[in-house]
């Protein structure tokens, strides 16, 4: 069924996809965004029922094939070292992030310049800065200026969170340690702001906030969106971006979820369906002209993939903390390790930080590593007890662009609606491996430090990369880069691409501040250059 | 295909998919018995009427393996060598099964307000911050070490 041609066809409802909508429909243009999923109440999530843990390991779980909602689809991954999570509604897996909000650090930007290793990105983190404080102020993003881990001039409008007695706690061992520590920054409403409730400290935040405190961006920028008139259509499975014989892209094919196909007409195509899903719909589209996908020519897309492994050391301590309050969201962080050292023998590192552990279940779990009778029986409420005395230090690790590391599409999966599944092929590497390792033994010390009876750690964290990134890298030059600096694809002029896939290098801070900067940036440059911009016929 | 379900929130049925016979309420209350021990204060999941409506929910929320978690109950109990020598067979022998097995039933007991109560947890409670609590924890001095480092980032 074709549609009435629009200005801007957004693929994706998550942070990227929010974001461009608003900017582009508060500009008076024409905006209609895709998305598969639908919109998800606060009072449909776990955290509203008491046994909400339980809820979490299967129904609501962040891996979608282990949920398998019908908004998901599946991810073959007998190929990787990790499982990717992910969130398929309105407001995409900002649904299920812990909101830690960190922007990237200058010499994340410039890895070829200082390490000699890796590309540099066309673009570098004052151009950036304009971006990322427009988006704070609109979100009201909380956190504390003057950290000594970024330039000056790195504000936030609204305070950070009390960091409660575990992060002070955290925070008085980084200080024995002469270690690095601030106030955690995050995407989570210290008081009410816009269409953001005031946080209450559940610290259920990875598994959907219950009171719409949280930014997901089905509660911020989504609703400015559809104010300024956008329209959004969901439970639409976009198939393939489609392309009129001029080569430029003139649209979407869409299913709706009776599998009957629509198409969208438009004159820009934006790309915002994270570092897996973007890559999938390229490599599904361009028809019989483009047999390794659209956007293709350097034969980067669905290349680079990078994830952020994550390791874990849970400490327990014997003075109760009040260890499930809120926000989680980060209490602190530490960016001690973040850059290169030339004592270490690896390149890059990692960001650290502490967080609250809701649920007395999840004590049981981390305890199941030891013998029956240490967990249960007569042991059993001495464990849960230990609940109220601990608190979870957790670091993502600086994973390098490698082009074997990969989304292809899967020969046979496929989802609900019959449309290719992809295949995610990744391997940690050696570098990696001792990132992790070294982070591991950092958060030890950290929980030795602050007095911990028992800690339990966990090297590689399964339940966790939710940082999709690399599959369509930014760049100036078209042989070695997918899209521009401006997200446009070198070889499409009026398609883009806004979300964690053009990421050139990866940080080790969490993604979203950076994915939503980009996001605006895309989106203001296509508004900018609207009068310039071909457009099919 | 049914249009009118919601795609991004699970619809879990309201009760279990079928009645519980009493052996394996019987069997599910006797092994929540052995894997969560004696509390001097706390009734025992298999004396508790409130247990059995928190394992309830608790087979709700894991309805994917309500069969299985059944089914393992029943032939736990059913066991001549006894029920907490099976239970550390199964825990050995299948460590996924007793996963889920011990999930949903540690996990119903420790829902009971009372043993809460006695864990000191009180349950994902609202706990709006005051608004100086913030500045009374940081602005004390406790940041001063770090920010007497200062800058430690690397300048391109
Ligand atoms: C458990 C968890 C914790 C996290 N914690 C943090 C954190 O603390 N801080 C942080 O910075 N980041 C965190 N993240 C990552 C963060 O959620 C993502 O970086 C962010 O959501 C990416 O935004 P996006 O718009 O690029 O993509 P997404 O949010 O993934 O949105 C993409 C959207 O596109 C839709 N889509 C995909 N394919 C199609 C298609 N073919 N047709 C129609 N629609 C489609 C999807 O349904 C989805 O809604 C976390 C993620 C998870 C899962
Ligand atoms: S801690 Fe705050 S943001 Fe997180 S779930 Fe609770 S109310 Fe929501």
């Amino acid at each position: 069924m074709p549609s009435e041609r629009c200005d801007v066809l957004v693929i994706g409802s998550g942070p990227s996809g929010a974001i461009v909508t608003h900017t582009l429909a508060s500009r008076g243009f024409d905006v209609v965004c895709l998305e598969q999923g639908d919109w998800v109440n606060p009072s449909d999530f776990p955290a509203n029922q008491p046994e909400w843990e339980l809820l979490c390991e299967h129904a609501w779980a962040h891996d979608p094939n282990q949920r398998k909602l019908p908004a998901d689809y599946p991810l073959d991954v007998s190929a990787s070292d990790l499982t990717p999570v992910m969130f398929s509604a309105v407001g995409g897996a900002s649904l299920f992030y812990g909101a830690h909000w960190l922007r990237l650090l200058p010499s994340d930007f410039r890895l070829r310049s200082l390490d000699g290793i890796c590309d540099d990105w066309p673009i570098s983190y004052d151009d950036l800065k304009p971006y990322h404080d427009e988006v704070d102020k609109f979100i009201g993003a909380s956190g504390l200026e003057g950290d000594p881990a970024y330039p000056e001039g790195l504000t936030y409008p609204r305070p950070p969170h009390p960091p409660g007695p575990t992060g002070l706690r955290g925070a008085a061992a980084a200080n024995e340690l002469g270690w690095h520590w601030w106030p955690g920054a995050n995407a989570i409403a210290v008081n009410k702001t816009k269409t953001l409730e005031p946080c209450a400290r559940r610290g259920t935040c990875e598994w959907g906030c219950p009171e719409g405190a949280k930014s997901s961006f089905d509660l911020i920028y989504m609703p400015q969106a559809l104010q300024a008139g956008a329209k959004l259509i969901h439970g639409a499975r976009v198939r393939e971006v489609t392309t009129e014989p001029g080569g430029l892209a003139d649209g979407a094919i869409w299913l709706d979820r009776d599998g009957v196909e629509h198409h969208q007409r438009a004159r820009v195509v934006v790309l915002c369906a994270n570092g897996i899903g973007t890559p999938r719909l390229l490599l599904l589209s361009g028809g019989e002209a483009h047999p390794d996908g659209l956007a293709n020519s350097s034969g980067l897309v669905g290349r680079n993939l990078m994830l952020h492994p994550n390791c874990l050391v849970t400490g327990y301590y014997d003075d109760a903390m009040e260890s499930w309050l809120g926000p989680a969201g980060q209490l602190i962080h530490s960016m001690e390790f973040y850059e290169t050292r030339p004592e270490h023998d690896f390149p890059r590192g990692c960001k650290l930080h502490l967080v609250p552990i809701p649920g007395p279940l999840t004590t049981i779990n981390v305890h199941r590593e030891l013998p029956f009778d240490a967990v249960w029986g007569d042991s059993f409420h001495g464990v849960a007890a230990r609940h109220a005395g601990s608190m979870l230090w957790a670091a993502n690790t600086e994973d390098l662009p490698e082009e074997s590391n990969r989304i292809v599409l899967d020969p046979d999966l496929t989802d609900d609606l019959g449309v290719s599944a992809p295949k995610v092929e990744y391997q940690i590497s050696e570098d990696n491996w001792k990132i992790l390792r070294f982070a591991v033994e950092r958060m030890e010390e950290l929980h030795r430090v602050a007095g911990a009876a028992e800690t339990f750690a966990v090297e590689l964290d399964e339940d966790q990369p939710g940082h999709l990134l690399g599959t369509a890298r930014m760049g100036d030059d078209p042989a070695s880069s997918v899209v521009d600096s401006f997200g446009r694809s070198h070889d499409v002029p009026n398609l883009f691409i806004a979300d964690g896939s053009v990421f050139v290098t990866g940080g080790s801070v969490n993604p979203t501040c950076t994915i939503a900067a980009i996001a605006l940036r895309v989106g203001t440059h296509i508004a900018e250059t609207a009068d310039r911009q071909p457009i099919p016929s | 295909m049914d249009s009118s379900s919601r795609l991004s929130v699970p619809e879990l049925p309201r009760c279990l998919p079928r009645e519980l016979s009493p052996s394996e309420r019987r069997a599910l209350a006797a092994t929540a018995d052995v894997l969560v021990g004696t509390h001097p204060s706390l009734q025992r999941p298999s004396e508790s009427a409130r247990f059995h409506e928190a394992l309830d929910r608790s087979l709700l929320a894991r309805i994917d393996s309500f069969e299985a978690v059944v089914a393992d109950a029943s032939a736990i109990l059913a066991s001549p060598r006894g029920i907490e020598a099976t239970l550390r067979e199964l825990a050995e022998a299948s460590p996924d099964s007793f996963h889920v097995l011990s999930s949903v039933l540690a996990g119903a007991y420790l829902i009971l307000p009372e043993v809460r109560q006695a864990i000191g947890y009180p349950g994902q409670e609202r706990r709006f911050a005051r608004f100086d609590e913030s500045a009374e924890q940081l602005m004390n001095g406790i940041l001063d070490p770090v920010i007497e480092r200062g800058p430690i980032f690397r300048q391109p």
